[in-house]
């Protein structure tokens, strides 16, 4: 499906806050949605209760916190990154997203003014030039999947362009990259898929097919785009049909356009449980310290094993591999080190700032 | 105030006869008179605003007559706040009642807000509360009214049939509360993992309840791995460490950097026989971390 045909048909109302109307990326998508008239609001909470779910379109100007540490996970290893909210809210209808418990209930959010955001990059960049800066906007929804409505993160990549410390992700299960191709200036900007066995799918609701997904990554790369894969999460019960995952993977990227792989297995919060229906949660999952449950630790390292020896063989060079929310002992087991004793993943783990007392990630 | 028929009282109760678990005064009081004076809506129909289960109490002694009052009601809302106020069980109503509460507002269009939800369950939870009750299929609607199970335990469960619920409940073995919602959440995903049909499900239960430790023997059922896992410690644990004062801790579910180790030595034959130990254990060390 092409995203014009997914917009008027997934979208079914438009709201918005008057400082946002007249931004450029909402004419843009109001011209885009044109079968749809925008109602205009002070804030969210003044969208009736029966239009606060993922049909409805809630455009605001930004606000909150404008760059956040991404907030990870207590106990367990933190990956250095960064994010700015952009996109909140995902229809996509994964079965095993966290945001189902909790932002079920809540228009999707656009925060069509990038400004405030892309200033305070480029300040933290500035501030450690020699520190590189990983941050995305895939943290509470989906980054490319209304992007070419709003055509938002072209001016992130370009405004950061300039910046050689600063590795700007849109990370994406769509296969929507096309509008941001002829981005002249790239800089280090990633274009992130989300990548999982076929047999998966069904778990991924309006995704786009894993093959689209290659071949979307395939012309980023050919655009001058680097590109990362995110293993995320892995189901055990599909080991085998990875290491085909990662040989798709190298044949449609090259190796050195290849920014970064994250492997991270499947895990739910108790509160994420309930709403899981799903073949795969019968599997044993254990208790953790991050109070999340997992696969036993022994299983997913080796599922973890399987995917980095796969990438490992399939790729004519190694590509950075790191885990998203995993301890120590698992990093040790895996990989016989912790990142920040791993030279390929230097500039990924230790070189990020400090993090201050308080913030939220768990390192 | 005055005094009144508890025959007529009685064809005037209305749809405020919500409630079933009154805390009544003792039967000498409801003989001698001395209870609240009933509120009689002066401005309406002259309708019995609460009192129901003091009123059938009242008949069952033989009582002709009880205090009454007549007062102002503005509205339906102001209706049944007014028989909230008098019962004054926040917090403490049956599952029936509350429902009864819920479709009476319901009824009368009244807004299920914050200040009613304190009246009824002592805090917001109300209407969220009586949706989800809704939402649940009778046999657990039963069950939670029956206080066997939690209302998150029964929405986990509801797939369990009926009759495998029933050998659980009515196992002669008596479950705690958490034990019981352990069982049933266990009992529920084995059949959902297993495609278990009815019958199945039947048997499965009747299985486990006929089980020393019914609790322990579904965690088995259910987590066939780790149980096998936790067996093989053992085993390596009792021969790694037998007679040795010595002991070794798997961390909980595996999931972990490492095993804990602790010696208690009182001798130095203690020692030798520690430093035994711990060579084996480096000879089956591979054996023991596989387990990580």
């Amino acid at each position: 499906m092409n995203s014009s045909t997914y917009y008027k048909a997934r979208l079914a109302r438009f709201y918005g806050t008057p400082d946002a109307l007249s931004l450029p990326a909402v004419e843009r998508a109001r011209r885009i949605l044109s079968h749809l008239e925008p109602v205009m609001v002070s804030s969210a909470d003044e969208i009736p209760p029966q239009h606060r779910n993922l049909r409805t379109l809630f455009v605001t100007s930004f606000r909150g916190a404008p760059l956040a540490p991404c907030p990870g996970t207590r106990v367990h290893r933190c990956c250095n990154y960064y994010t700015v909210d952009l996109y909140a809210g995902c229809p996509l209808g994964c079965t095993y997203c966290i945001m189902q418990s909790y932002l079920e209930s809540s228009p999707v959010t656009v925060y069509a003014d990038p400004s405030p955001a892309i200033a305070a990059i480029r300040a933290q960049a500035l501030a450690d030039p020699l520190i590189p800066l990983r941050v995305g906007t895939g943290e509470t929804g989906d980054s490319l999947l209304f992007d070419p409505l709003f055509d938002l993160t072209r001016r992130y990549i370009g405004e950061l362009a300039d910046l050689p410390n600063v590795y700007f992700e849109a990370k994406t299960k769509t296969a929507y990259v096309d509008h941001l191709l002829d981005v002249p200036q790239k800089g280090n900007a990633v274009i992130g898929f989300s990548v999982n066995v076929q047999q998966a799918a069904t778990e991924e609701g309006a995704s786009a097919p894993l093959r689209e997904r290659i071949a979307a990554a395939s012309r980023a790369a050919e655009a001058g785009f680097l590109v990362a894969f995110h293993f995320d999460p892995l189901f055990r019960m599909a080991e085998a049909d990875y290491r085909a995952v990662a040989a798709q993977l190298a044949a449609a990227v090259p190796a050195r356009q290849v920014a970064w792989v994250s492997l991270g297995s499947m895990r739910y919060t108790p509160g994420l449980r309930a709403h899981i229906d799903r073949p795969y949660i019968h599997d044993e999952f254990v208790g953790c310290a991050d109070g999340k449950y997992r696969y036993i630790q022994r299983e997913r390292v080796a599922l973890y094993r399987a995917v980095v020896d796969a990438l490992v063989e399939h790729f004519e060079s190694r590509p950075p591999i790191y885990l998203c929310m995993e301890s120590e002992a698992v990093w040790e087991r895996v990989f016989g080190a912790l990142p920040d004793e791993m030279p390929e993943l230097e500039a990924l783990f230790a070189g990020a700032p400090p993090r201050k007392e308080g913030q939220r990630c768990g390192r | 105030m005055r005094m009144e028929s508890v025959e007529q009282l009685r064809r005037r109760l209305g749809a405020l006869d919500l409630f079933v678990a009154t805390r009544l005064p003792h039967d000498r009081l409801i003989q001698r008179g001395l209870t609240v004076a009933l509120p009689l809506a002066g401005a309406s129909r002259g309708e019995l605003l609460w009192g129901g289960p003091l009123l059938r109490r009242a008949a069952q002694l033989g009582v002709k007559t009880v205090p009454v009052q007549e007062v102002d009601v503005a509205d339906s809302r102001d209706a049944l706040f007014l028989a909230l106020d008098l019962e004054a069980r926040a917090g403490e109503y049956t599952w029936d009642e509350r429902e009864a509460i819920y479709r009476f507002a319901l009824e009368h269009e009244i807004t299920i807000d914050t200040e009613l939800s304190q009246l009824v369950t002592g805090d917001g939870s109300f209407a969220d509360a009586m949706m989800r009750y809704l939402r649940l299929a009778p046999r657990w609607q039963r069950a939670v009214e029956d206080g066997s199970v939690d209302i998150r335990t029964a929405e986990a469960c509801g797939s369990l049939p009926a009759p495998a619920l029933a050998e659980v409940s009515g196992a002669p073995v008596q479950l705690s509360f958490s034990n019981r919602r352990r069982l049933l959440s266990w009992l529920t995903e084995i059949c959902g993992r297993d495609g278990l049909h009815e019958s199945a499900a039947v048997e499965l239960a009747r299985q486990v309840m006929r089980a020393d430790d019914p609790v322990e023997a579904t965690r088995l059922l259910r987590y066939p791995r780790l149980s096998a896992m936790e067996s093989r410690f053992r085993d390596l644990e009792r021969e790694l460490t037998s007679g040795v004062p010595l002991s070794l801790a798997a961390p909980q579910g595996f999931e972990g950097p490492g095993f804990e180790m602790q010696l208690r030595l009182r001798s130095a034959s203690d020692i030798d026989r520690a430093i035994d130990a711990l060579r084996r254990i480096q000879d089956r060390g591979d054996e023991l971390f596989d387990l990580l």
